[in-house]
C-alpha cells in the first residue's frame, strides 16, 4: 500500500489559508483595543454627583432631636401606664387558699397556725 | 529564513512579518500533520486557526527551550487531542463506538481520494484512541523519529515505541502496513 497523504483540499485552500492565517494579529489586536475601550466606558460613574449644599448646623441636628423626644414621649407614657396598673389593690385571698397554698409549699403545721394567729389578731386590730 | 531568524524578526519588532513567515512555513505541513488525526477536512480547517492564535498569543513569551517546529507541533497535537476527546464523548452521546464513528467520517468524507486500501487504513486509524492516533500518524505518516514525538507529546520514547506497537498491530488486522 502506498504510503501518501490521501486527503485533498479545495483549490487554492492552502494560498485562502494562508491570507486567512496572516490576518491573526490584525484582528486580535482589533478586538484588544474593543476591549480595552469597553472597560474604560465600564469604570465612568453613568452620573455626576451634585455638590451637596451646606446646611445649618439646627437643620443638620432636628431629626436627631425629634427621634430622641419621641423616644422621651415613649418613655413617660410607659412608665405613667405601669405605675398605674401596680398602684391596682392586689385580689386578697380567702385563708383557706392562703393555707391550702403553705401545705403545698411545705411549709409546717406550726407555722402555719402562728401565720393564722397573726393575721386573727391583726384583723382584730 | 531559518526559524532562529524568524524569532530574530519577532524580537526585532517586526511581529506580524515573523508571523506571516511563520505561517508561510508552516501552515501547510500542519495542515497534513492534523488531517489524518481529525479526519475532517472543515474541522482541521478551523484547529488550525486556533493552532495559530496560540502560536501568535505564545510568541512573545517562547523560551526556545525546544524548536518552533516542535512547539508548534506540541500545539497542534493538543488542539487535535482535545478535539477528538469531545469528538469521542459526542459519539458516546449517540451510541456509536470508535469504529461505526470512524466508518462514517471516512465514508462520509468528500476530501479523501485514497484508493480501497487507503480508505481501509484511514477507517483503521480513525477508530484509534486518540493518543495511539497522535502517534501512529505522526510516526507511519510523517515518519517523525520516536525522539521527535517524544518532545512533541512529552511521552517517553519506550512507551511511545509500545504506543505504536499495539496501534500498528491493531491495524495490521485490516491493512497491510508499508514499513
Amino acid at each position: 500500500m502506498r504510503k501518501e497523504f490521501s486527503y485533498t483540499t479545495p483549490e487554492g485552500y492552502f494560498d485562502e489559508l494562508r491570507t486567512r492565517l496572516g490576518r491573526i494579529p490584525a484582528v486580535l489586536q482589533a478586538q484588544e483595543e474593543e476591549n480595552a475601550q469597553s472597560q474604560t466606558a465600564a469604570q465612568q460613574p453613568v452620573f455626576e454627583p451634585q455638590p451637596r449644599e451646606r446646611r445649618p448646623v439646627f437643620a443638620r441636628l432636628a431629626p436627631y432631636i425629634a427621634l430622641a423626644a419621641t423616644f422621651l414621649v415613649a418613655v413617660v407614657i410607659g412608665n405613667f401606664i405601669l405605675s398605674r396598673s401596680t398602684r391596682q389593690d392586689v385580689v386578697s385571698s380567702s385563708d383557706e387558699e392562703i393555707i391550702e397554698y403553705l401545705i403545698e409549699s411545705g411549709t409546717t403545721v406550726s407555722q402555719i397556725e402562728e401565720y393564722l394567729s397573726y393575721n386573727n389578731n391583726t384583723n382584730d386590730q | 529564513m531559518t526559524d532562529r531568524e524568524i524569532l530574530s524578526l519577532f524580537r526585532s519588532g517586526s511581529r506580524e512579518q515573523a508571523f506571516a513567515e511563520l505561517v508561510e512555513r508552516y501552515s501547510e505541513a500542519l495542515y497534513r500533520h492534523v488531517r489524518p488525526m481529525v479526519g475532517s477536512h472543515e474541522d482541521t480547517d478551523d484547529l488550525l486557526q486556533e493552532v495559530f492564535i496560540k502560536v501568535w498569543k505564545g510568541l512573545p513569551s517562547f523560551r526556545e527551550e525546544s524548536g518552533l517546529f516542535t512547539w508548534m507541533w506540541r500545539i497542534a497535537t493538543n488542539e487535535a487531542l482535545s478535539f477528538l476527546r469531545k469528538a469521542a464523548v459526542r459519539s458516546a452521546l449517540r451510541f456509536e463506538s470508535l469504529d461505526e464513528r470512524a466508518e462514517r467520517l471516512v465514508d462520509s468524507d468528500p476530501w479523501f481520494d485514497g484508493d480501497e486500501a487507503q480508505r481501509k487504513l484511514a477507517k483503521a486509524v480513525a477508530a484509534l484512541p486518540e493518543k495511539q492516533r497522535a502517534v501512529f500518524c505522526m510516526r507511519y505518516f510523517e515518519e517523525l523519529s520516536f525522539e521527535q514525538i517524544a518532545d512533541i507529546t512529552g511521552t517517553t520514547v519506550g512507551a511511545l515505541k509500545a504506543s505504536y506497537h499495539f496501534a500498528s498491530e491493531k491495524i495490521r488486522k485490516n491493512v497491510v502496513l508499508e514499513d
